[in-house]
C-alpha cells in the first residue's frame, strides 16, 4: 500500500487527537491516522542527524 | 465500442468526474473508499464510448476486497483486444500520493499498447488558493498528455471530453521500467510539481486541532450528531404535514365523487389508509439523505471515524467500521457494501452483524407513527428541543447501542476482534458540502424509497384490504377473513399487549418495515370506514394502544431484522447463507424476548 511513506519523505506529527484516537501525521500534501502498531514499522530520523 | 477507464488514488473525485462525463449519479463522498465496486455509464459528449469508474486504489499491490477487484478488472481491460483509453485522476491538491501509482499504471499501459492520460483534478482547490502549478512541465515529466480539471465546478471538462472524443492520447513511454525507477522518479516528479507550500495542510490541522481535540471534539461530535437527530425530525415535520393534509384531502375529495360502494372502501381504505400513511413519511428519508450526505461532503465523516476508533475498539470494531455504521443509518444495503472497504474479513463479519441493528430510514415511519401517538408535540428551550425530536434521539441512541453491545458479544464469543488489525485512515480536506449534487442525491433516495418500498406496500394493502373487507363488504373488521387469520397468530404478540391487528402489520413488514404503517393504515382505514378521515396516529391512539405495547413495538422493531433485501445481501457479501439467516433468527427472537421485558417492565411502571 503505497501511501507516501518513501525512503527520505519528511513525515510530521500534526497531533495527537483525543479519546485515545490513532496520531495523524503529515506526509506529502496528505494527511493520514496511524495506530501506533503500525506507525511503530516506519524507521525515521530526525531532520538534522 | 471504446472504453474510458477512470482510476486512481481514494478520494481523487473519479466518481465525481464519472458523474460529469457520463450525467449518471454514483454515490460520492468526501471520505476515502466510497466506492467498492466498478461501474459503467455512456459519455454523455459521445454514447459510442463507455466510461468505467474504479473503486480508488493506492497502488497496484491491493490491500482489501474491493482494491483486489479494481486491479483485477482493469489488468482484464487491458489484457482485453476492445479500445481502451486509461485516465489516471489525480487530486492536484495532494500529487503526492498519486505518483507512483500513476507511473505504475502508465507502465502496464505502455506494455498492453493502450493509451493513458492524466486528468488533475480538484484545480478549482489550487486556483482559488492562489496556489502555483505547471501543468505543462508535468506533462513533459510524465511523458503523457495531463488535462486540469474540476469534477466539482466543471471547469476544464470540455477539454476532457474533446480529448477523449477526438484526439485520443498517445502510448506512454514507461512500458520497460524497473520497480525502483519508478519509485524514485515518482518521487522527484512529486516534489518538483506538487503545490509549494503547506496552505492545506495547515488550514486543515487548525481545524484539526478543534474537531480532534479531547474536550472540543467530543463537545463537537455531540453537538454535530444532535443536530442530525433533531433536524430529521424537525425540519421534516413541516414537509410531513403538508404530504398528510394532500393525502386527506385528495382521499376526501375522491371519496365524495365516487358512489358508495366497494370501489369506494378500496379507494379510501387500501390507497389512501395505506399508501397514503406510508407517503407521509418520504420526507423524512429525504431530509436523513440531505444530511448524511452534507456530513460526507464536508470531511467530517472521517475525522468522526478516528475519534470513535477507541471507543469503538470497545465493541471490538474500528473506526474503519464508523462509515459503515453511519451509512446504516439511511440503508443497510450501502452500508454493508461500504464495508467491503475493510481489508479483514472478521472485521467486516463483525460489521455486517452489527448493521442490520443501525435504525435505517425503513424504521424511520414506524418510530415517527409511534411517537407521534406516544410523545406530545411539545417543545422546551424556547422551542429549540422538541420532546418528539428527543424521544428519536433515544430511539436511535437505544439502536445504535444495541448494535454496539451484540458486536460486542459476538467479538468476545470467537474469533472475530479487531483491535489487532492495522488502522490506516486518509484524512480528506475539508470543503463547503456542495448542494446542488446532495439535492439530487436526496431526490434519487426518495425515488428509490417509494418505488422499492411502494410496489410491496401496495401488494400487502390490496391482500390486506381484501381479507379485511370481506365477507362482510366492510361492515365488522373483527369478523373478516383478516381478523380470523390475526387471530390466529395473536398468542405470539398478546404477551406483548398487542392484538391481531399489530400482528398481522408486524408479520406483513417483514417484507419491509416500512409495510408496518401501510398495513396499520389499512386495517384502521377499513375499521373507522364512515368516520371523518384522521391521520393514522390518531386512529391509533383513539383505539387504546397502551404506552408498555407502544413501547415494545419501538423496541422490537430497534432489534428485528425485518428487510429481505438486507437478509439477502449479507448472505452475497459474506458468502454465507448460514451466516444470513442466523442474523435473521437471531435478531427475531432477541427482539421479541426484549421487548417482551421491556413491556412488562413499563406495564409495572405505567400501571
Amino acid at each position: 500500500m503505497d501511501i507516501g511513506f518513501r525512503a527520505g519523505q519528511r513525515v510530521t506529527c500534526l497531533m495527537t487527537p483525543g479519546f485515545g484516537a490513532p496520531r495523524v501525521y503529515a506526509v506529502g500534501g496528505a494527511t493520514y491516522s496511524l495506530d501506533r502498531a503500525t506507525a511503530e514499522r516506519i524507521r525515521t530520523r530526525e531532520p538534522s542527524e | 465500442m471504446k472504453n474510458i477507464l477512470l482510476v486512481g488514488a481514494p478520494n481523487s473525485g473519479k466518481s465525481a468526474l464519472f458523474n460529469q462525463l457520463t450525467g449518471l449519479s454514483h454515490k460520492v463522498a468526501n471520505y476515502p473508499g466510497i466506492t467498492v465496486d466498478v461501474g459503467t455509464g455512456a459519455l454523455r459528449a459521445d454514447s459510442r464510448l463507455t466510461v468505467w469508474d474504479f473503486p480508488g486504489t493506492y497502488s497496484l499491490t491491493a490491500v482489501s476486497g474491493e482494491e483486489q477487484v479494481a486491479i483485477d478488472t482493469l489488468r482484464t481491460a487491458l489484457k482485453s483486444d476492445e479500445q481502451a483509453v486509461v485516465a489516471m485522476v489525480c487530486d492536484a491538491t495532494r500529487l503526492e500520493k498519486s505518483t507512483t501509482y500513476c507511473l505504475q499504471v502508465a507502465r502496464e499501459c505502455a506494455q498492453a499498447q493502450k493509451p493513458f492520460l492524466v486528468l488533475l483534478n480538484m484545480m478549482d482547490v489550487i486556483e482559488s488558493d492562489g496556489l502555483d502549478m505547471d501543468v505543462e512541465g508535468l506533462s513533459k515529466a510524465l511523458g503523457v498528455h495531463v488535462l486540469p480539471v474540476s469534477a466539482r465546478t466543471g471547469q476544464g471538462l470540455s477539454e476532457v471530453e474533446a480529448a477523449l472524443v477526438s484526439s485520443p492520447p498517445e502510448i506512454s513511454t514507461w512500458g520497460d521500467t524497473p520497480d525502483a525507477l519508478i519509485s524514485g522518479t515518482a518521487t522527484q516528479i512529486a516534489e518538483r510539481f506538487a503545490p509549494k507550500g503547506d496552505l492545506l495542510v495547515r488550514r486543515q490541522a487548525k481545524l484539526d486541532s478543534w474537531l480532534l481535540g479531547t474536550f472540543s471534539g467530543g463537545v463537537a461530535f455531540v453537538m454535530i450528531m444532535t443536530l442530525f437527530f433533531q433536524a430529521i425530525f424537525t425540519w421534516a415535520a413541516p414537509l410531513m404535514d403538508g404530504v398528510e393534509s394532500i393525502v386527506i384531502a385528495m382521499g376526501s375529495l375522491i371519496a365524495s365523487v365516487l358512489p358508495d360502494g366497494v370501489l369506494a372502501d378500496f379507494v379510501n381504505d387500501a390507497i389512501f389508509g395505506g399508501l397514503g400513511a406510508f407517503l407521509v413519511f418520504a420526507p423524512l428519508v429525504f431530509i436523513l439523505t440531505m444530511i448524511v450526505g452534507a456530513l460526507e461532503d464536508s470531511g467530517y465523516l472521517a475525522r468522526a471515524a478516528l475519534i470513535c476508533h477507541r471507543p469503538l475498539s470497545f465493541f471490538g470494531l474500528s473506526g474503519k467500521s464508523f462509515v459503515p455504521l453511519l451509512s446504516g443509518v439511511a440503508c443497510a444495503i450501502p452500508a454493508i457494501y461500504a464495508a467491503r472497504t475493510m481489508s479483514s474479513r472478521q472485521e467486516r463479519l463483525l460489521t455486517y452483524v452489527a448493521i442490520p441493528l443501525m435504525p435505517c430510514s425503513a424504521r424511520l415511519p414506524v418510530y415517527a407513527l409511534l411517537i407521534a401517538i406516544l410523545i406530545p408535540d411539545e417543545t422546551v428551550l424556547g422551542g429549540i428541543i422538541g420532546w418528539q425530536g428527543l424521544a428519536m434521539s433515544g430511539i436511535y441512541f437505544f439502536g445504535i447501542m444495541t448494535a454496539l453491545i451484540v458486536a460486542a458479544v459476538v467479538s468476545r464469543m470467537g474469533d472475530t476482534a479487531t483491535s489487532s488489525q492495522a488502522f490506516i485512515l486518509e484524512l480528506p480536506a475539508y470543503r463547503m458540502p456542495a448542494l446542488k449534487p446532495i439535492m439530487s442525491k436526496s431526490l434519487d433516495r426518495v425515488v428509490h424509497f417509494i418505488r422499492k418500498a411502494g410496489s410491496v406496500i401496495f401488494v400487502v394493502t390490496v391482500v390486506v384490504w381484501f381479507l379485511g373487507y370481506f365477507p362482510n363488504g366492510g361492515e365488522d373488521l373483527s369478523s373478516s377473513w383478516l381478523a380470523a387469520l390475526g387471530r390466529f397468530i395473536e398468542p405470539v404478540f398478546s404477551p406483548l399487549g398487542l392484538d391481531w391487528r399489530y400482528g398481522v402489520a408486524i408479520i406483513a413488514s417483514f417484507l419491509a418495515r416500512e409495510v408496518f404503517v401501510g398495513t396499520l393504515g389499512t386495517i384502521f382505514g377499513i375499521e373507522s370506514a364512515d368516520e371523518d378521515p384522521a391521520s393514522l396516529a390518531d386512529q391509533i391512539a383513539a383505539s387504546g394502544l397502551t404506552a408498555a405495547s407502544g413501547v415494545a413495538l419501538v423496541v422490537f422493531f430497534t432489534i428485528a431484522l425485518q428487510c429481505v433485501s438486507t437478509v439477502a445481501l449479507l448472505a452475497r457479501e459474506a458468502k454465507s447463507a448460514r451466516f444470513a439467516v442466523q442474523l435473521l433468527l437471531g435478531y427475531l427472537v432477541l427482539a421479541w424476548l426484549v421487548a417482551w421485558l421491556v413491556y412488562s417492565v413499563a406495564s409495572l411502571l405505567l400501571r
